[in-house]
């Protein structure tokens, strides 16, 4: 048997730990941002907004797909507070710096499960 | 205004890129670079198709650009050029156009020049009316863009002007002046600048300079006072 095909072994997250990580991943936004840490650990909400804008007009082949500063108003009032809230990130709202927060190994494979699935249904298929 | 003090005033300009995507598009940071332009490459998983640069002026954002777009610029510029499809009906395209406008580049090719130049013919072709002035250095490189021509004065209300060396007899094409240069001014230039009938929207300009290692340095604009200027310097070297 295909070991994709086994159920994903998560001991010790509980159901509530569970919902509050998927919600936190429901929003695209918050997926890409999660994405971008796992591979530079810590980026300024400037950085992070050229991330979410670019990577969303490349997706959508819009080019107004979405506005700089809608995007980074959203970014530090809503999407990074919750990834902060879940303990995903640290959000330091003064320095407008995120960090990605220390994640057990049950978490951090829900979570990449997840950015995976993201990035190979929107991103690698023609 | 001569062309070298006209590409002086942009070199200060602080432009910064950034290309995001898989380990395979670190090159295209690379190629950036060399054209004068201060590029960084952040490695994520976008997959190739989405792979993206986002283009910083004076430290603010400016634009995102699909990275296929950059790519087909910098390494393959004139593909799809020439054929029957419009070439700037590709919004990937005209994006980056739009994006690295008034941005000074080092290290231009001839083959980047020709797909810039025959964007703006496209689009002087769609106006159908103004005034075209163009500089291929010397009268003779112009053989090549002579069907070209044609088809731009015969099918519009287009005034074209040519500029070049004088090394070549060009032939009488009704719709098209040709200005044989002895002044040296324009000997090292690529140049085509477009008025579009006085409509700011569609006004265009393209100016280069042969450096002494071989590329060109120059840039493209769409800032209207800026294409007035470049044609009254135009005129003012055949006066």
């Amino acid at each position: 048997m295909d070991q994709h095909e086994q159920p994903v072994e998560t001991p010790g997250l509980s159901s509530k730990r569970l919902d509050t990580l998927l919600r936190t991943l429901a929003a695209e936004p918050r997926r890409m941002i999660y994405t971008y840490l796992t591979e530079h650990d810590s980026a300024s909400i400037a950085e992070l907004t050229d991330v979410v804008v670019g990577w969303s007009s490349a997706r959508a082949r819009d080019t107004d797909a979405c506005n700089w500063d809608d995007t980074r108003t959203s970014l530090h009032h809503r999407h990074l507070p919750v990834l902060d809230d879940a303990g995903v990130i640290s959000y330091d709202a003064a320095q407008r710096t995120a960090t990605l927060a220390s994640l057990s190994p049950s978490t951090a494979e829900v979570l990449a499960t997840i950015t995976d699935l993201d990035t190979a249904e929107t991103d690698h298929e023609d | 205004m001569t062309v070298r003090t006209l590409l002086r005033r942009f070199e200060d300009s602080d432009v910064e890129i950034t290309v995001y995507g898989p380990p395979a598009t670190k090159t295209v940071g690379e190629r950036l670079a060399t054209q004068g332009i201060d590029a960084t490459w952040q490695k994520l998983p976008t997959g190739h198709r989405n792979a993206f640069a986002v283009i910083r002026r004076d430290g603010v954002f400016a634009e995102a650009v699909p990275l296929t777009a950059l790519q087909a610029f910098l390494c393959d510029p004139t593909a799809g050029i020439g054929d029957s499809e419009a070439p700037d009906s590709d919004p990937g395209r005209q994006l980056l156009r739009s994006a690295l406008a008034n941005t000074l580049l080092a290290s231009l090719t001839p083959a980047q020049l020709l797909a810039t130049s025959h964007e703006f013919e496209d689009r002087a072709y769609r106006v159908g009316e103004g005034t075209l002035r163009v500089s291929f250095q010397s009268l003779s490189i112009f053989r090549s863009q002579r069907a070209r021509y044609q088809t731009l004065a015969s099918d519009t209300e287009l005034d074209i002007h040519v500029y070049g060396r004088d090394d070549w007899e060009p032939p009488a094409i009704p719709g098209i002046s040709f200005h044989p240069l002895t002044d040296t001014a324009l000997e090292q230039v690529w140049l085509l600048a477009f008025d579009a009938a006085g409509d700011d929207q569609n006004k265009c300009a393209l100016v280069a300079e042969e450096t002494e290692d071989g590329p060109f340095r120059g840039l493209w604009t769409y800032n209207p006072r800026l294409v007035d200027e470049i044609m009254t310097a135009v005129v003012a070297v055949d006066e």
